[in-house]
C-alpha cells in the first residue's frame, strides 16, 4: 500500500457527491445499500488469488468519496467480471456492474488510459485460450501439460 | 405476549357477554383414604417406543410389583392417551387404589393431566406421584439400555417411597377483588389501565409525577411517522375521562398486604392516604435515559443523546452551519463489562434520525459509528433507506473505541478506525449524538421491595420465564409491562401492557379462586415465635397471630419450603414436601427405609406434633 | 439400589430451573452417565441438611444439589440458602472422614439442558474417582448377612422337611 493509502481521512473535507455519481451510472444505482458484510470479497476468485484487491473495500472508499484513489487505482481493471458476487450479495449491491461504473468514470475524466479498455479486452481473450487449451489438454495429456504451464510460470 | 395482547382487544369487545357461556366440570366426590393403608397402583408407560426402544418396561413392572404397599403394576403403550386414562380410572375402583405413580415423562407438562384422572376417579389430586423415566431416563441414556431399565426401576422406587406417604390435600379458595392497581402512569400503564377498564374493571392507576405521560412525554415521533404527542394526548384523555379508572397524581403506593385475588394496599398523596382493594398489581415503573459521563456530555452544548436530537429536530431547533458534521456514536456507556446489555431502541432512533438530519440539512454529512446495527425485523428497511439517503455507517471494535477530544474553543474531534479501509477517520463535527442507556428507575428498589418483586442483574424487573409467563412475576397476581421490564419500543409497550390486561382479566373475572394447596403450615404448639420464617419468607406469607405465634396465610404462601427449613423448631411442614415423603423417596431407593407403611403413618403425626423418634431410625 | 450394581447419585432439583433443564437435556438427547437419579424439590431452599446426611448415612456415593442461577432464584434467595446449607454439610461430611467431594452446589437456568448434562457427568466422574461411598459397602455387608442368614434359615427348613 502506498503512503497516500495509509494515512488518516479527513471526514469533513470528503466528497459526498462521488458515491451518487458512480450511483447515477448504470449498473452503479445500488452502490449506497452496501452494510459491508464482505461476501462479495468471500467469493471472489481474484481476492482468492491477491488480497489487495477486495470489494468490499473499494465500495467502501466510494462511498467514502476518496474518488482519486479509487479512479486511479489498477485495482479496478482486477475484477474478473464472473457475477459471483453479485449473485451472492443480500443487498443486491451488483458490484460487478459498479465496477463497470467505475471503469467507465475512469476512463470518462482520464484517470486511466483509453485504450486500457482495448487492452483489457485482449488480455481476456489470450486468459480465455489458455484456460481453453489447458481444459482441452487435461482430456488427452493433462500431466503434460500442467506441467508444462508451471514450468513457464516458474521461468517467467 | 403478542397473542394475549390480541386477547385483551376481543375481551374488550366481547365484556358483556363475559361469564355467559360457563359450563362447570363437576367431579364426584372424594373418597376418604384417610385410615386406608396405602394401595398404590404403577402405571408405566411406553411412550410408544420413546421409552420402551431402551429402557425393559417389562423388567420395571416385574421389579416394582414386589415392592411394599404396591397392589398393582402395569405397563402401557401411552399412558396419557384418553382410552388409557379410562382404564387408570377402572383400575382405581376395582383395586380401591388409593395412591397412583405414573411412570411416563415430565411432570412439568403431564401432572396436571393424570391429577385430573384421580379427580375423575374420585380420588383427592395429590395423591398422584410421577416418575420421569423419559425425558430423565430413557432419552438420556439411549446409548446404555442396562443401566437405563436399572435406573427406571429406581425413579420407580423413589416414587413408590414417596407415594406412601402422600395425603390428600384441599386447595382454599379466596373471593376475588375485581379491581386492579396500577404503578406508573406511562403508556404501559395507561394502556394497561384502558385494557382492563374497557374489559369492565375498575382500575386504581397511581403516578408520582404531576402528570400522566412518563417517558413518552419526550418522543415525537414512531420510526413510521406516527406522532407519539398527539397519541399520548388522545390516550390521557381517554383515561381521565374514563368512569372506570381514578388517577392517582403526585402518588406512591406504600403498603401491599393480601396476596392473589385479594389485596389491600394504601396509596399516599402527599399528606393524604387512602386505601384500596384489589385483585391484581401491574408494574408498570418505567425506565429513564441513563445521562452519559463520557464523551463530553455535559460540558459542550454540542453533545447531546439521541433524545434529545430528536427533540430539538421536532422543535426545529437544530441549527446547522452549511456543510456540517453530524456524528452519531452508538453503545454509549452499554454492552461494556459494567452494562453489558443492549439498550435495543437506539440503532433505531440514530437511524430515524439520521434520516431526519439528511432531509432537513441535505448538505449535512451524518456519520454513525457503531458496533453492530440492530434495526431488527422491518426497522431493516429504514437503515437500508438510510445508506441510501448517503448516511455513512462505520463499524468500530468494543476493544477500539474512538478517539475523543474537546478542544478550548469547543471543537469536538473524533478519530475511529475504519476497519475496512485500515485506517483512520478524523472528524470535526457540530454534533455530537450519543445513543445513551436506558436504564431502570433509581427508585426501583423501593417498589420491590414493597411487593418482593425480583430485579435482574442490568437493573428492571425480572418476569417468572421468558417465554412462557412473559408478563407476570413469579408471584400470583403481580404483573409487569413496559420498560420497567427491559428497554423497548413504544409498540412493544403497548403490546405488553394489553398482554398484562389479558393475563389479568383471567383473575379479575372470576368469583373465587383456588389456591394451590403446596403451602406451608405452622404448628403452635412447637413455634416459639423466633420470626425466623417472617424474615426467611420471600412473600411476607407468615404472620405472627393474637396467640404469638406464627401462621402461614395460605393464599400468599407459594410453596417453596424456605421456612420449613430455616424453622429452628421444626414448627412448620410443607405439604407435599414433608419430611417423610422425601425422606420416603431416598430411603426406598436406596433399599433402607421400614416395610410397608400403614394408614396414616409419617406425614399424619408430624402434622399433628406428637413428639416422636424420626421415623427413619430403627 | 442393587447391591451388585453401579454407582448411585442422587440429583436434588429445583423445580423452576434444573428439573426443566434435565428435561431440556432428554429433548436435546444428550447422553450422561446413567448412575444421576433426579429428586425434584420446589425450590433448592427446601433441602435440608438432614436429607443430605440421611441419604449418606443410607449408603449414597454422591449427591449434587442443583438450583438456580445466583440472583435468578423463583423465589429470591432460596438457593442461596442451599449453598449455605450445603457448605454447611460439606464440612460435617469432611469431619465424619466421608469427604466433601461427594457432595457439591450447582447452579444453572432452566434454558441450560447441556450444563445439566455436563453437571452429571462432572458429578459421576468425580465419584467413580472416589469410589463407592464406604458406607454403602457397610450397608451391603449387612445385607449380606442377613440374606445368608435367610438362606440359612430356608436349607433348615428344607432340611426338617426331608
Amino acid at each position: 500500500m502506498s503512503e497516500e493509502q495509509t494515512k488518516t481521512i479527513m471526514v469533513d473535507n470528503l466528497d459526498p457527491g462521488f458515491r451518487d455519481e458512480v450511483a447515477a451510472v448504470p449498473g452503479g444505482e445500488n452502490i449506497k445499500k452496501c452494510f459491508a458484510c464482505g461476501t462479495c470479497a468471500a467469493g471472489c476468485p481474484v481476492t482468492n488469488i491477491d488480497e489487495e484487491y477486495n470489494c468490499r473495500r473499494i465500495i467502501r472508499q466510494v462511498l467514502l468519496g476518496l474518488r482519486d484513489e479509487v479512479l486511479k487505482s489498477p485495482l479496478i481493471w482486477l475484477c474478473a467480471m464472473c457475477y459471483r458476487c453479485t449473485a451472492r450479495c443480500p443487498q443486491s449491491v451488483n458490484f460487478t456492474d459498479v465496477m463497470r461504473a467505475l471503469r467507465f468514470l475512469a476512463v470518462k475524466e482520464g484517470a486511466a488510459p483509453p485504450d486500457l479498455l482495448a487492452d483489457n479486452d485482449e488480455i481476456d481473450r489470450l486468459t480465455q485460450l489458455v484456460r481453453r487449451d489447458l481444459i482441452k489438454g487435461s482430456t488427452d495429456g493433462r500431466k503434460t501439460v500442467m506441467e508444462e504451464l508451471k514450468a513457464r510460470i516458474r521461468q517467467a | 405476549m403478542q397473542a394475549s395482547a390480541a386477547a385483551a382487544r376481543a375481551m374488550s369487545l366481547l365484556a358483556p357477554a363475559r361469564g355467559t357461556c360457563i359450563r362447570t366440570k363437576v367431579y364426584p366426590p372424594q373418597r376418604d383414604v384417610t385410615d386406608e393403608p396405602p394401595r398404590i397402583g404403577v402405571f408405566i408407560c411406553h411412550c410408544g417406543s420413546n421409552i420402551a426402544s431402551v429402557v425393559d418396561v417389562e423388567e420395571v413392572v416385574r421389579r416394582t410389583a414386589v415392592l411394599p404397599n404396591v397392589v398393582l403394576a402395569e405397563h402401557n403403550i401411552y399412558t396419557c392417551a384418553d382410552d388409557t386414562q379410562d382404564t387408570i380410572k377402572d383400575k382405581i375402583g376395582q383395586y380401591r387404589l388409593n395412591r397412583v405413580i405414573v411412570a411416563s415423562c415430565t411432570p412439568r407438562t403431564h401432572e396436571a393431566i393424570f391429577r385430573d384422572t384421580l379427580r375423575d376417579a374420585g380420588l383427592n389430586p395429590y395423591l398422584l406421584e410421577m416418575a420421569n423415566i423419559r425425558d430423565q431416563c430413557s432419552w438420556v441414556h439411549s446409548a446404555a439400555p442396562d443401566s437405563a431399565t436399572r435406573k427406571a426401576a429406581d425413579l420407580v422406587r423413589m416414587a413408590v417411597g414417596r407415594a406412601a406417604r402422600l395425603v390428600p390435600l384441599t386447595e382454599d379458595t379466596v373471593t376475588v377483588k375485581g379491581a386492579a392497581l396500577i404503578i406508573g402512569g406511562g403508556v404501559a400503564g395507561m394502556t394497561a389501565a384502558l385494557a382492563m377498564a374497557d374489559q369492565g374493571f375498575p382500575v386504581h392507576l397511581v403516578e408520582k409525577s404531576e402528570a400522566l405521560g412518563g417517558a413518552a412525554r419526550d418522543l415525537f415521533r414512531t420510526l413510521d411517522g406516527l406522532d407519539v404527542q398527539a397519541f399520548l394526548a388522545e390516550t390521557i384523555d381517554r383515561v381521565i375521562g374514563h368512569p372506570r379508572i381514578t388517577v392517582h397524581l403526585h402518588s406512591h403506593v406504600t403498603q401491599v398486604e393480601g396476596h392473589v385475588g385479594d389485596f389491600t394496599s394504601v396509596i399516599t398523596t402527599g399528606a393524604k392516604t387512602r386505601q384500596v382493594e384489589h385483585g391484581v398489581v401491574v408494574v408498570a415503573t418505567g425506565a429513564v435515559e441513563g445521562k452519559p459521563t463520557t464523551f463530553g456530555y455535559g460540558q459542550s452544548p454540542r453533545v447531546i443523546t439521541q433524545r434529545d436530537l430528536s427533540g430539538q429536530l421536532a422543535r426545529g431547533e437544530l441549527d446547522l452551519p452549511k456543510g456540517a458534521t453530524v456524528a452519531m456514536l452508538q453503545c454509549v456507556e452499554q454492552r461494556t463489562a459494567d452494562r453489558p446489555y443492549c439498550s435495543r431502541v437506539c440503532c433505531t432512533m440514530a437511524v430515524q434520525n439520521a434520516l431526519a438530519v439528511r432531509e432537513r440539512h441535505p448538505d449535512a454529512r451524518v456519520v454513525v459509528l457503531y458496533r453492530d446495527m440492530r434495526t431488527y425485523g422491518f426497522r431493516e428497511i429504514a437503515y437500508k433507506k438510510a445508506r441510501q439517503a448517503g448516511v455513512l455507517f462505520v463499524r468500530f471494535d468494543d476493544d477500539a473505541p474512538p478517539g475523543f477530544s474537546l478542544g478550548a474553543d469547543g471543537a469536538i474531534e473524533l478519530t475511529v478506525r475504519d476497519a475496512i479501509v485500515q485506517r483512520d477517520l478524523l472528524m470535526r463535527p457540530s454534533v455530537l449524538v450519543l445513543a445513551a442507556p436506558i436504564v431502570g428507575q433509581h427508585d426501583r428498589q423501593e417498589v420491590s421491595d414493597l411487593l418482593r418483586i425480583p430485579i435482574n442483574a442490568d437493573g428492571f424487573f425480572l418476569e417468572a420465564h421468558v417465554k412462557l409467563r412473559p408478563v407476570d412475576f413469579a408471584s400470583e397476581g403481580l404483573f409487569l409491562c413496559g420498560t420497567a421490564h427491559a428497554p423497548k419500543f413504544l409498540s412493544e409497550t403497548i403490546s405488553q401492557a394489553s398482554a398484562v390486561a389479558a393475563r389479568a382479566a383471567s383473575i379479575l373475572s372470576r368469583q373465587t379462586m383456588p389456591i394451590g394447596a403446596q403451602i406451608a403450615r405452622v404448628d403452635p404448639d412447637k413455634c416459639v415465635s423466633c420470626m425466623t420464617c417472617v424474615h426467611v419468607c420471600p412473600y411476607l406469607a407468615p404472620i405472627v397471630g393474637d396467640d404469638n405465634k406464627a401462621q402461614v396465610q395460605p393464599t400468599v404462601c407459594m410453596g417453596c419450603g424456605s421456612c420449613t427449613s430455616e424453622c429452628p423448631a421444626k414448627a412448620i411442614t410443607l405439604h407435599h414436601y414433608t419430611d417423610a415423603q422425601i425422606l420416603g423417596a431416598i430411603d426406598r431407593l436406596l433399599n433402607a427405609g421400614p416395610g410397608p407403611v400403614g394408614p396414616g403413618e409419617g406425614a399424619y403425626l408430624e402434622q399433628v406434633g406428637v413428639a416422636r423418634p424420626r421415623w427413619t431410625e430403627g | 439400589m442393587d447391591t451388585d450394581q453401579e454407582l448411585v447419585i442422587l440429583a436434588l432439583c429445583c423445580h423452576y430451573c434444573a428439573y426443566a433443564a434435565a428435561d431440556m437435556a432428554g429433548s436435546m438427547r444428550l447422553q450422561y452417565p446413567g448412575s444421576v437419579r433426579v429428586l425434584r424439590f420446589p425450590c433448592t431452599s427446601k433441602i435440608e441438611v438432614n436429607y443430605l446426611l440421611t441419604a449418606f448415612e443410607r449408603g449414597i456415593d454422591g449427591i449434587l444439589v442443583a438450583g438456580c442461577l445466583e440472583g435468578g432464584c423463583h423465589f429470591l434467595e432460596g438457593n442461596l440458602r442451599a449453598r449455605r446449607r450445603v457448605e454447611r454439610a460439606k464440612k460435617l461430611l469432611d469431619e465424619i472422614g466421608l469427604g466433601a467431594g461427594r457432595l457439591e452446589m450447582f447452579n444453572l437456568s432452566s434454558a441450560e439442558g447441556p450444563r445439566f448434562a455436563e453437571i452429571a457427568t462432572e458429578m459421576h466422574e468425580r465419584v467413580v474417582e472416589l469410589g463407592p461411598s464406604p458406607l454403602r459397602r457397610g450397608r451391603e455387608a449387612v445385607l449380606a448377612g442377613v440374606a445368608g442368614m435367610a438362606s440359612l434359615a430356608e436349607a433348615v427348613i428344607a432340611g426338617e422337611k426331608t
